[in-house]
């Protein structure tokens, strides 16, 4: 039994998995990337409410994501991102504490996941990367996980208030190996590269294979 | 043929004019502030993170010109001059804007869509600062910063 995730997150794997896969379509490639052991970043690209559902439903190692402050507050909801270990980041200010946790998460070689475009697609394409996420992965110098999700536009689009049972593909890629650069001096020169690496993965797992089509795994 | 979401909103034009101000509003809105009111977030004893506490809506106009955004609600106007501003940043189907003392006011429009307001208050921003000398904008969360 997985000691890393709790019963109530299991639980909602299971109803988000099942449920989407037969309801909608679910397809999955790439879990063969997921690492093993040891801590990871998953860096995902963000098209819908969808993705942080079905990406921890589908990921078999436990993923603390990184969520928005305001989904905390509101009753019922709260406490369930609080089990399924998400935690909170405040997107208006930088974020001290959001990013003390997440390398505290990572210390303890465990997963985290970012949505490096900080926010929702408007209209299904992939945004411009946020640097504080390159920046996370540089100082915590661990094996990034990039997962494009690509179909759940289409099935909640963030005009809509409701989602539509359309089928919805994840694919997780070959984990990108950046160096760990602690200090600000270091780091910085090398935000602009590893941006273009991890949105160039993501581009591919996404942008590129729409539901229906073959999409590289890597 | 299905098109996609994008295709359309290529089809749209710029809300941003080409030439001359980038000016809007009055645009009837809905405006919750907090003001460095936060509450921690726990779990299993642990200090997850905060959470920004925000007041009662209040419905008033917000105004966009050259120089800054006014806003005017239920008796009370503030003009927040475009410079004081530290954060824009969308949230579902609100806009999150932040001040330099620390206030970050939702805002949620009632008529207008928030990409269009996003698009307009970064185009301000980006020509205020370059009028005040301050550089290039590069980003607008989680603080405005420029090279």
């Amino acid at each position: 039994m997985p000691a890393d995730r709790p019963l109530i997150y299991r639980t909602c794997q299971w109803i988000a998995r099942t449920g989407w896969s037969r309801l909608a379509g679910l397809d999955v490639r790439g879990l063969e990337n997921v690492p093993k052991k040891g801590a990871f970043l998953l860096i995902a690209n963000h098209e819908s409410n969808l993705d942080p559902i079905l990406i921890q439903a589908v990921c078999p190692r436990a993923v603390h994501a990184m969520a928005k402050s305001s989904q905390f507050l509101v009753p019922v909801v709260g406490a369930l991102v609080r089990s399924i270990l998400a935690f909170p980041v405040r997107r208006y200010q930088v974020d001290p504490h959001a990013v003390r946790i997440a390398l505290r998460r990572l210390g303890a070689n465990q997963g985290v996941a970012v949505y490096i475009e900080g926010e929702r697609s408007w209209d299904g394409r992939l945004q411009s990367a946020r640097p504080g996420t390159v920046r996370l992965a540089l100082k915590a110098g661990v094996p990034v996980l990039p997962c494009g999700i690509s179909g759940s536009y289409e099935a909640w689009p963030r005009w809509s208030s409701k989602p539509q049972l359309l089928p919805i593909r994840i694919t997780f890629g070959v984990p990108i190996n950046l160096p760990r650069l602690d200090s600000r001096r270091e780091r910085e020169p090398a935000v602009a590269e590893a941006t273009a690496t991890i949105m160039g993965a993501l581009e591919r797992l996404s942008v590129a294979g729409t539901v229906g089509e073959a999409a590289p795994a890597s | 043929m299905i098109r996609p979401a994008a295709a359309w909103l290529d089809t749209l034009p710029s809300p941003v004019p080409a030439d001359g101000p980038v000016v809007a509003g009055p645009e009837r809105v809905r405006v919750k502030l907090a003001a460095d009111q936060v509450k921690p977030v726990c779990h299993r004893r642990e200090l997850i993170g905060w959470v920004e506490c925000f007041g009662k809506p209040a419905q008033g106009s917000l105004s966009l010109d050259q120089e800054a955004l006014t806003f005017a609600v239920e008796g009370w106007r503030r003009s927040v001059p475009l410079e004081e501003l530290t954060a824009i940043q969308p949230s579902s189907s609100s806009l999150q804007l932040r001040t330099s003392n620390g206030t970050v006011a939702s805002v949620r429009f009632m008529e207008s869509s928030v990409l269009r307001w996003e698009i307009l208050l970064q185009e301000a921003v980006r020509r205020r600062w370059t009028a005040l000398g301050r550089g290039r904008v590069i980003e607008f969360q989680p603080r405005i910063a420029c090279r």
